[in-house]
């Protein structure tokens, strides 16, 4: 394989990402399942990077997941779209940028659909002013949290206490990057570098030295399936797509998967400790699974942020290896505490998959 | 050009959708749901060129509609453009409109997707929430899960303090303003009506299989659409 | 100022490929005094890269010397052409040497651009090892050298149809019209050269439309068992071992299916060479909605007459050789006619004068 091949494409795909002055909108699965990695994201914006981002407790769901499973209306979507932008010109901010990939996708649909048919885009706007009073003006600039990640990853590498390296062999950490299917497959030219060969990860775990593997089921979906996970009987497909791409990547060992849909990294991380369970199958060294960070754990924890101020506890495939890897210095003993600062009680190890 | 076809014009998801397809069949060959399911977006985009209120009808009433995962890989390869990702969110979005996804298993299920996702966002605000999911309903949660329902306060409020309650951080409690906002919206958009519309067929839908019903997600109706595919999958 | 070379002919053909050269000869043999400008260092234009030509297997090489026969000095290659005027006597054409050529009637036979296969993201052409085009294969079938990049014979070989050609995605939304018979010709010539090797050609549709082409298709299944499999290539993958992943569908099963390969032969197609369009807006107005020049219509002419431009070969839209020759044939009668025409109201405006 010739990666400078690949340099073609993310020249090619060149985006427009703000600089400063962000409009922050959470992403619902971030919330439940990452929250640390959320908080992460906000802080090393401010705090490392100086930067202005705003967050607004008055923002809801964009309603991407209800929109997917065919219970929201378009039209309905469109007006909870249009008042996050109401709510961002009110703060005044011209740049929102979105911590979910299906939100990401979803937005940028919407835009394309009010281009083409600009009759749709007056129609949501009297939805909108019937229902809130309120009047939204399109972004300037809307980005994925992680284009801000990639733009500044030299900043941030420059800053970062611990590398993508092996510790111990000195070697580049073998990363599988994963990108959620609506972050360019429905826009190639929103996408840093594309639908085919993406940068947006690649890029930063390269800046902080790890080394990219592509595999054959690279660009596969990771599963979701929106209603083929939520309703029970049809969740083999969301599994059977996480295992496949599994078995994929398993003979290029890789220590590490990055996504930058919370979704995803939600069923690699989830999904490892199923196959282990039913199938008696595990993947990385020693039953311990493969860990799986999201782009904002992986940047906090290259920052020297505590693991678990990150909440990398709240994953079912445990960090400590990589942490291990990568030189982290972590406490095991705080892992379990809680906010009140008592010791709460561990959960239960599964049968095969190793948790610490 | 029949009702039904008149109706699906009518929906800009299917003109966005739909250029003309040439049956290449690049869109299957990477589409997970065809690897795993009988089904195969070429021939949905095939079907609906020509316009044939019957095999709309069909496609309508079919279990096929309901297999698509929504990851629009399709869209990214189409050498015309077409995006059977799109036509299915079009076609499904009818067959609920015309009440003939009750013709259908998987279309009935709706009702399933109503309660978990639907009734949450009008709720909390959220499209998924902690409190709502658990490893009964949901056992590939695992342990780590378990552990973070026996303590969520505790856990959540590391990250922001906002655990339910009013705030900046994940998970905050939304206010009273936005939620009447957000229920506003949905009710001039004409959503509410529409879930309104699927709880009233589910309950038909229990009374014909003479399952009992509420309006919990314990009932037996409910449980039966979640955990079960029919045991002869109608295509 | 420098040394000014110029030049008067009566006709000026851009383009030493086979329409040209076919047209340079007939005009020379009626006794017109013609210049060739090729900007090759050889003429042939895209012969000099065919080893055989379809149906028959001739050989380019013996196509193209006799239409060089009598041509020879009046070919001037490696001319880069930097201007083109039009004035009412007609046109001036300046090279990077500041000669001057002029003449009343200007033939363009610029032909084809092959088809950038990097373009196809997802076939992953300079990336992945062993991805080549059918140009590529062709160089090595003349030089009977067909290795991969480990100096291994293949074993298994999927022809690639359709790259570059309808694809709305390229911007080409044409067929190129010799694709598929190069697809064909180079499969059989694969089969006879490696024994055991193994041939599929993916295809969305068979376009052989030219004599003899559907002997070959039937020739190319009987004797030489190549696969056909009517299906479009949908994504390249490399596996841990270099060999290539291929995902299609075999839309006569109505299976999404997945085929490993050692080497993948991508058949690219015709996109017009636009070195003359961009240097002189005149001819740039007759590209039409295809990227080609012309319009398409069962108007012979073209318009050219009234203005002294004619065109013929690719550059009017992808055809096979014999079909570029017929063409500038045609139109090389119609320069004749142009000619003459222009001697005769010369001529009679030299009588009016006279007379009145």
């Amino acid at each position: 394989m010739k990666v400078d091949g690949k340099k073609v494409f993310w020249n090619e795909y060149q985006k427009d990402i703000a600089d400063d002055q962000y409009y922050f909108v959470r992403s619902c699965v971030r919330q439940n399942f990452f929250p640390g990695a959320e908080e992460a994201f906000i802080r090393i914006l401010r705090n490392d990077l100086g930067k202005d981002l705003y967050t607004d407790p008055n923002h809801t769901t964009c309603t991407g997941i209800g929109y997917h499973v065919d219970l929201v209306k378009l039209e309905t979507t469109m007006t909870v779209i249009a008042r996050q932008f109401a709510l961002m010109s009110e703060a005044g901010y011209r740049n929102f940028v979105i911590s979910c990939v299906t939100s990401f996708g979803l937005y940028n649909e919407i835009l394309d659909i009010w281009e083409k048919h600009p009759e749709i885009e007056e129609q949501v706007r009297d939805y909108l002013y019937r229902s809130t009073e309120r009047e939204f003006k399109i972004p300037e600039n809307l980005v994925h949290a992680s284009d801000i990640i990639f733009k500044f990853r030299g900043q941030i590498a420059a800053k970062t206490q611990y590398k993508l390296v092996n510790q111990y062999t000195g070697k580049p950490l073998q990363v599988v990057e994963h990108i959620g299917c609506h972050y360019a497959k429905m826009f190639p030219e929103k996408g840093v570098g594309g639908a085919e060969h993406p940068y947006v990860l690649a890029g930063f775990i390269e800046s902080l030295g790890g080394e990219v593997i592509d595999y054959p089921e690279r660009r596969m979906c990771c599963g979701f399936g929106f209603r083929q996970y939520f309703i029970k009987a049809s969740r083999g497909y969301s599994l059977s797509c996480t295992y496949r791409k599994m078995k994929s990547m398993e003979p290029y060992k890789p220590d590490l998967i990055v996504t930058n849909c919370p979704g995803c990294n939600f069923f690699f991380d989830r999904w490892q400790y199923v196959i282990s369970e039913t199938k008696g199958e595990t993947y990385g060294e020693e039953d311990n699974g493969i860990p799986v960070l999201t782009y904002e754990e992986v940047a906090a924890l290259a920052l020297g942020y505590d693991p678990w101020g990150l909440g990398l506890q709240m994953h079912q495939v445990a960090v400590e290896p990589l942490l291990e890897k990568m030189g982290v210095d972590y406490d095991p003993a705080v892992k379990y505490i809680g906010f009140s600062g008592k010791q709460l009680s561990k959960p239960q190890m599964p049968d095969l998959l190793k948790v610490y | 050009m029949g009702k039904l076809f008149e109706r699906l014009q009518q929906d800009v998801r299917f003109s966005e959708g739909l250029e003309a397809c040439i049956n290449c069949g690049t869109c299957t060959a990477i589409c997970p749901a065809a690897s795993f399911y009988d089904y195969d977006p070429r021939e949905i985009a095939d079907a609906l060129q020509v316009e044939d209120e019957k095999i709309l009808e069909g496609l309508l009433k079919g279990e096929k509609i309901w297999y698509c995962g929504q990851c629009m890989s399709c869209k990214t390869r189409c050498p015309r453009g077409n995006t059977p990702g799109l036509l299915i969110l079009a076609l499904r979005n009818l067959s609920i409109e015309t009440g003939l996804y009750l013709h259908s298993h998987r279309g009935k299920q709706m009702y399933v997707l109503k309660k978990l996702i639907g009734d949450t966002i009008l709720s909390t605000g959220y499209c998924v929430h902690a409190d709502g999911v658990d490893t009964c309903l949901f056992p590939e949660q695992g342990p780590v899960w378990d552990w973070i329902r026996k303590n969520s306060s505790e856990i959540y409020n590391l990250f922001g303090n906002s655990y339910n309650k009013p705030g900046n951080g994940p998970l905050r409690k939304i206010s009273k303003k936005s939620m009447n906002e957000l229920k506003t919206i949905f009710n001039i958009t004409g959503c509410t009506d529409r879930f309104e519309k699927i709880e009233n067929d589910a309950a038909k839908c229990a009374k014909k299989l003479n399952l009992e019903y509420d309006d919990t997600i314990w009932n037996e109706y409910f449980q039966l659409m979640y955990s079960k595919n029919q045991p002869k999958d109608e295509s | 100022m420098k040394n000014m070379k110029r030049t008067e002919a009566d006709c000026i053909i851009i383009g030493a490929g086979p329409a040209g050269l076919k047209a340079g000869t007939i005009l020379q043999s009626m006794g017109y005094k013609i210049f060739i400008l090729e900007k090759d260092d050889q003429p042939g234009g895209k012969l000099l890269l065919w080893n055989t030509l379809s149906p028959h297997n001739e050989s380019a090489m013996e196509i193209l010397n006799p239409l060089l026969k009598d041509l020879k000095k009046n070919i001037m290659t490696s001319v880069q052409i930097e201007t083109i005027k039009k004035s009412p006597e007609g046109f001036t054409v300046a090279d990077q040497n500041q000669t001057i050529y002029t003449s009343p009637a200007l033939f363009i036979s610029t032909g084809f651009k092959p088809f950038n296969a990097g373009r196809k993201e997802e076939y992953s052409y300079g990336i992945y090892d062993n991805v080549i085009t059918s140009v590529e294969l062709e160089d090595k079938l003349k030089n009977n050298n067909i290795t991969m990049t480990n100096g291994k014979v293949p074993g298994k070989v999927a022809m690639i149809h359709c790259v570059g050609s309808r694809d709305i995605k390229v911007g080409n939304e044409y067929c190129s019209s010799v694709c598929c018979i190069t697809g064909i010709k180079q499969a059989m010539e694969l089969r006879k050269r490696i024994p055991g090797i193994q041939v599929s050609c993916l295809y969305m549709d068979l376009r052989l439309n030219g004599r003899f082409y559907e002997d070959n298709y039937k020739m190319a299944q009987m004797n030489y068992k190549i696969q056909f499999i009517r299906g479009r290539l949908s994504e390249t993958n490399e596996d841990v071992d270099g060999s290539l992943v291929i995902r299609y569908e075999d839309t006569l099963a109505g299976k999404p299916a997945k085929m490993t390969v050692d080497m993948i032969v991508l058949l690219v197609g015709m996109q017009l060479d636009k070195s003359v369009s961009r240097i002189c807006p005149l001819i740039n107005e007759h590209t039409g909605t295809d990227g080609f020049f012309g319009t398409g219509k069962i108007d012979f002419s073209l318009n050219p007459q009234k203005n002294g431009l004619f065109f013929a070969g690719a550059c009017t839209g992808p055809k096979n050789i014999t079909e570029s020759m017929n063409e500038a044939s045609r139109v090389a009668f119609e320069v004749h006619h142009f000619l003459k025409n222009s001697l005769i109201s010369e001529n009679q405006d030299q009588h009016d004068r006279f007379w009145l």
